[in-house]
């Protein structure tokens, strides 16, 4: 779905391997599971009958609206012609993906999207934990779930809403213009400057999701024995050594998973978010791996190129985020599971 | 799971009038951030156009207040209209969504179940490749779906993540409950729907919620999907009206130029927005909860 | 391909004019001369299946052509006021008192088909008393399925990429015909030659009225599949606001310096006011780029040409002297009439009909609303050279079927859609229906009510047109200044080196031109340098430029 929440898929993410590594879940159900595994494969089909059923909607959906679109990417081999058709278009061999591989135009655009993904993590990625930290020192829970609630809330903004909002702000009508030339200043456009759109991007994305981001870390927090402050605060711990002893190590487990799984998913940067404002600002900063395929495929009817230029993307991301997980292990991801 | 007491524990030194103030500021700034520009939006769009003008553009200080934009998004009918589309693919497309992504996070609660790894890998695959839009495109014209509302639901009908959410908490109920309900005779369907799901609201309501939030903020599936202009959702209308500067009809009727009046631009969006704050206190509450059980349990 | 890189500007400034109702009223001429900007490209940018250059020669073509298209068989339903001089459009400065009835009987069998149609104004509601009024008479159902024309061209994309979703009746503008049209058209869409080649075309009289030039351009891969929407001789040109420089006591520009100095003299940010909007269109009619042009006996590029050079790098010029009003900077085209009309902006470029539309839109809040086309200037100053616009500005296309009723009774509407000015139908289809839509001032002229503004539009006329007339008698001396200013400019018209060819670029070369579309913006805006396009050029030789300028070479042996 379009609202997939990075920070949150991100801790699932790691769900699937935990899976197939062979230990399921937790030990209460084990009993269970082996004695399940014993049972005979038709005795188990016909016990689960109903539960297999249940998932049959969800598996028809996704093999067609996500597996059969896998397929699909064999027009990435084509010189496809939607006018004639996947059977008909004629077969070029890894043309396309040469082609793809020469053009400025898609270096470009993975340039600006690894540029904005690295920006993002120096720039966003720090904001929601201070900011959980700020509210997890508040002491009245009534401002504190207030506060949350407001910052929460442009997380269920759409993409044209936000961009809308800035507009209104920062746009050359906007409030901050107004005020400038009320002042008798020289007015500024932001939304239209192509050496600040990075910038733009960035304050826009800190302020649709930074406050949602603060979920994970406040959870985080809440389980950090209390007992274990009083104890540093015993033994003559200040505030900030406080902090810098027990509650940033306790942050470091989930820092950690998130910023990986970030890395996993670095080609991917709002594409919804760009391409409303790639008119305002121009090709030349705009232009991402995901524009630039629907720009050169839907647009420009350069199917088949546009499909290798996608097939290159799924297939780095999906070496990036096996890349991501193995770096999760190797940093223990375990010590996030532990928590609950 | 937060401290439950509102005093300073005695351990905790008071901290100093500084840190309290800066504190205090960069909080009230996040909030500003985030209230103040929905409030100038919200009472522009019901100012005046003689407000809107002595204010050189969005209205911070409340002057004539006026309801005429709404009055003419009603009376222009393309809003109304997106509104009914939204809702509609909405209310549908996340009824659609709880109903097969329950079933399915249920069926998989139970691991050794038949089948049960095959079925999970299937659906975790598709969180780490996705086909990518052209094929998906493909995909769906060539099933005959374009211009068709289904185009913005099914593409988009389940999400493995809100799956794996609900198959977290549906593993963390008592099995104690459920295996003397399956010794008593009950059968899983009856299982899901009559202890199950009763105990599970909070958790349902956010993956609800965050379907519906999906339906109604998606914009480029219209765009590519969507070719007649009547069936355009909300987002769509959205962007022509407040980013496009695109005319309304029924306008023209009220003198207005071409482009439509910053107070109804206003008024579009703050007609997107109110199905969001009417639905969101509801299920604020439980984030929290919903959210961290997907992500502990997964 | 080209006709594709100049079409945000265009479609933005066709939607400009088309915004008002009075713009609806009379887009007969308005439209026609807005998308004139296709004046511009000569070829529309079709591509074929065939992945070789064909060895068809321009001769050839005409030939195969002519035997596709209907005869020509002028309709004389009312003699005009100004003749045509030189191609121009022919000028009426009354409405007829009595109004001819053209199509005898109700031309419909009770059919019921869908359209999809473009527009660049407020998207009427559907099934209004307009629709309904105009179908009752036609004797059949069009559903129109109407979309912004700013992303129109998106739009056919996606639905001719899904042959089960296409509209029983299809409008495509020629600068949204997407790559591959070639090996689409086929497939998708009927010929129409077995029912309107040569004489059969006496059944739809009007029809039979529009020029033989046009129904060529709309023969695509060895059939006549379009139903075309003639084009202006000379489609778009500067505009200023006369009124505003006469107060400033400021005379037109006449040349390409002078433009600018112009420019910067009137930007006052201070008062919200700039010089200019986005005019790269004009500036390329200015240095006379064409798409293809002859340098010793070998084919050039429009990519190529010291002329597109020299028309970026005045826009650049103009750009980087802070007189562009900012917005425009900011690629906003869609309020590019609004700021003109506001006074926010006192020289821009559009299509003429949009002079007209403009009037409409402002006239109503500001009776001293005054605006000019410049006559053309060549950058110093000299003679301009402009291009003859296409015969045909928009095409439309019936769904493949061999249901011969079905097509004869489409072709019926699309007699009615095509009735000429002072026929009842014609009246009807621009206007509405007296006392709900209109009503007849003291000198006879239709003025649209407010229910007329909110629902007349132009869907059925984009279907299929007759040729191009000045007839917007509302404004007053409108007809005149606008029939006069074609005539001062027709000496200048020459025919394009393609001039009337249908071409069908091989797919392959399909997105060939496309990174010009960005890159010329980027430039203009100070954000690339003309270095860019050298290395965009020799990319796109290397991609198959040369190949293609082969494949037009094919045509030159004539």
């Amino acid at each position: 779905m379009t609202t997939s929440e990075s920070t949150l898929t991100a801790s699932a993410v790691p769900a699937p391997d935990g899976y197939r590594q062979g230990r399921p879940d937790r030990a209460r159900q084990e009993s269970i599971s082996i004695i399940r595994k014993r049972a005979g494969l038709r005795t188990r089909l016909r016990r689960d009958r109903s539960l297999v059923l249940m998932t049959l909607p969800a598996i028809a959906l996704l093999l067609v609206f996500a597996y059969i679109p896998m397929l699909g990417n064999i027009v990435a081999f084509q010189d496809y012609s939607p006018f004639v058709g996947i059977p008909d278009s004629p077969f070029v061999g890894l043309d396309n993906f040469t082609r793809v591989l020469g053009d400025q135009g898609f270096w470009h655009a993975v340039t600006n999207t690894l540029v904005i993904t690295a920006f993002q993590l120096v720039f966003f990625f720090p904001i929601p934990i201070v900011l959980a930290l700020l509210l997890n020192s508040l002491l009245s829970p009534a401002l504190r779930s207030t506060i949350q609630a407001i910052v929460y809330l442009p997380h269920f903004f759409s993409w044209v809403l936000v961009v809308s909002v800035f507009q209104q702000v920062f746009g050359g009508a906007g409030l901050l213009s107004q005020s400038l030339r009320a002042q008798g200043w020289q007015a500024v456009d932001v939304m239209t400057n192509p050496d600040t759109f990075l910038f733009l991007i960035t304050s826009q994305a800190i302020w649709k999701d930074a406050g949602w981001g603060i979920i994970v870390f406040l959870a985080a927090l809440s389980a950090i024995d209390q007992e274990q402050y009083e104890a540093a605060a015993v033994d003559g711990a200040n505030r900030w050594r406080r902090m810098w002893h027990v509650t940033l190590p306790a942050l470091r487990g989930v820092v950690i998973l998130l910023l990986i799984l970030r890395l996993g998913d670095s080609l991917s940067v709002g594409f919804e978010q760009l391409i409303l404002q790639r008119d305002a600002v121009g090709a030349q900063a705009s232009e991402v791996l995901d524009t630039f395929v629907y720009y050169t495929g839907i647009r420009n009817g350069d199917w088949g190129y546009a499909a290798a230029a996608g097939l290159i993307k799924g297939v780095v991301s999906l070496a990036l985020i096996l890349g991501a997980n193995k770096l999760a292990h190797l940093f223990g991801e375990s010590g996030v599971y532990s928590k609950s | 799971m937060r401290r439950k007491k509102s005093s300073r524990p005695a351990w905790e030194e008071e901290p100093g009038a500084a840190a309290k103030i800066s504190k205090a500021a960069v909080l009230t700034l996040v909030v500003i951030s985030v209230l103040g520009p929905l409030y100038s939006i919200v009472l522009t769009s019901l100012s005046s156009q003689s407000t809107i003008t002595s204010a050189g553009g969005m209205v911070i200080v409340p002057g004539e207040i006026t309801l005429d934009a709404y009055r003419q998004i009603i009376s222009g009918g393309v809003v109304t209209r997106a509104v009914l589309v939204s809702v509609g693919v909405t209310a549908v497309g996340t009824l659609l969504s709880m109903v097969v992504s329950v079933l399915c996070a249920y069926g998989l609660s139970r691991p050794g179940s038949f089948a049960h790894t095959p079925i999970l890998f299937t659906l975790l695959l598709t969180m780490f490749f996705s086909a990518g839009m052209i094929p998906a495109f493909l995909l769906v014209s060539g099933l005959g779906l374009i211009n068709t509302y289904w185009a913005l639901i099914l593409p988009s009908a389940i999400s493995v993540f809100n799956i794996i959410i609900l198959r977290g908490f549906f593993m963390g109920i008592d099995r104690g409950i459920l295996d003397s309900a399956r010794i008593d005779g009950a059968s899983e369907w009856r299982i899901l729907g009559q202890i199950v799901l009763p105990m599970s609201k909070a958790v349902t309501a956010v993956i609800a919620l965050f379907y519906g939030v999906g339906y109604w903020n998606a914009f480029f599936n219209a765009v590519l999907y969507i070719n007649d202009s009547a069936m355009n959702p909300l987002q769509v209308v959205l962007r022509s009206y407040v980013l496009q500067g695109v005319m309304i009809p029924g306008q023209i009727a009220v003198g207005q130029g071409a482009a439509p009046s910053l107070a109804l631009q206003m008024a579009v969006i703050v007609v997107a927005v109110v199905p969001i704050l009417m639905v969101y206190p509801l299920v604020q509450k439980h984030f929290t909860k919903g959210v961290m059980i997907g992500a502990v349990k997964g | 391909m080209l006709g594709n890189n100049a079409s945000p500007e265009r479609s933005a400034s066709l939607k400009e004019l088309g915004r008002t109702g009075v713009g609806r009223r009379s887009f007969l001429s308005l439209v026609g001369g807005a998308v004139a900007f296709a004046a511009l490209p000569a070829l529309t940018s079709c591509s074929s299946g065939g992945g070789a250059p064909q060895a068809t020669t321009s001769a050839g073509m005409a030939d195969a052509t002519s035997k596709l298209v209907p005869s020509y068989i002028p309709l004389d339903t009312v003699k005009p006021d100004i003749a045509s001089v030189n191609g121009t459009a022919p000028g009426f400065t009354s409405i007829p008192s009595t109004l001819v009835k053209s199509v005898q009987g109700v031309p419909g069998k009770g059919g019921s088909y869908t359209v999809m149609t473009p527009a660049w104004w407020a998207i009427p509601q559907a099934d209004n008393s307009y629709y309904q009024a105009v179908n009752e008479r036609l004797g059949a159902k069009l559903n129109f399925q109407v979309s912004d024309g700013n992303t129109y061209g998106d739009k056919i994309q996606t639905v001719l990429a899904s042959p089960k979703d296409v509209p029983d009746w299809i409008v495509i503008p020629s600068w949204n015909i997407p790559p591959r049209f070639g090996q689409a058209v086929k497939g998708l869409f009927t010929d129409l030659s077995p029912y309107l080649a040569g004489d059969k075309i006496k059944k739809y009289p009007n029809l039979a009225n529009i020029p033989t030039a046009a129904w060529k351009y709309s023969c695509f891969e060895g059939g006549l599949y379009g139903l075309p929407f003639p084009n202006e001789q000379v489609g778009n040109a500067f505009f200023y606001r006369k009124d505003l420089f006469d107060e400033m006591g400021l005379e037109q520009p006449k040349s390409a310096d002078e433009y600018i100095a112009v420019a910067k003299e009137i930007t006052d940010p201070a008062k919200n006011r700039w010089g200019s909007e986005d005019v790269w269109t004009g500036a390329q009619l200015m240095h006379g780029v064409d798409n293809w042009k002859l340098v010793d006996g070998k084919l050039q590029s429009r990519f190529e040409s010291d002329e597109y050079r020299a028309a970026l790098e005045w826009g650049a010029k103009l750009y980087a002297s802070g007189a562009v009003h900012p917005d425009a900077v900011a690629g906003n085209t869609q309020k590019m009439g609004q700021r003109f009309g506001s006074g926010a902006s006192l020289m821009t470029n559009d299509g003429v009909g949009g002079w007209h539309g403009a009037l409409g839109l402002n006239l109503p809040s500001n009776p001293n609303f005054q605006m000019q086309p410049m006559d053309f200037f060549a950058p110093d100053g000299g003679k301009p050279t402009l291009f003859r616009g296409s015969p045909a500005a928009i095409f439309s296309f019936i769904k493949k079927t061999d249901d011969r009723a079905k097509v004869e009774e489409m072709l019926a509407l699309a007699d009615f859609a095509a009735a000429p000015f002072g026929t009842e139908e014609n009246m009807l289809i621009v206007n509405g229906v007296e006392g709900i839509h209109y009503t007849r001032d003291a000198q006879n002229v239709p003025q649209a009510t407010a229910k007329g503004k909110a629902e007349v539009t132009s869907t059925y006329a984009f279907l299929v047109n007759s040729a191009v007339v000045n007839n917007q008698v509302q404004y007053p001396g409108y007809v005149k200044a606008k029939t006069d200013w074609e005539i001062r400019q027709a000496p200048y018209v020459v025919d394009p080196l393609f001039y009337g060819l249908q071409i069908q670029e091989p797919s392959k070369f399909g997105s060939l031109g496309k990174p010009f579309d960005d890159l010329s913006k980027d430039i203009l805006r100070g954000r690339k340098s003309m270095s860019d396009l050298d290395a965009a050029v020799a990319t796109w030789k290397k991609n198959g430029g040369d190949e293609l300028r082969e494949f037009y070479a094919g045509f030159l042996n004539a």
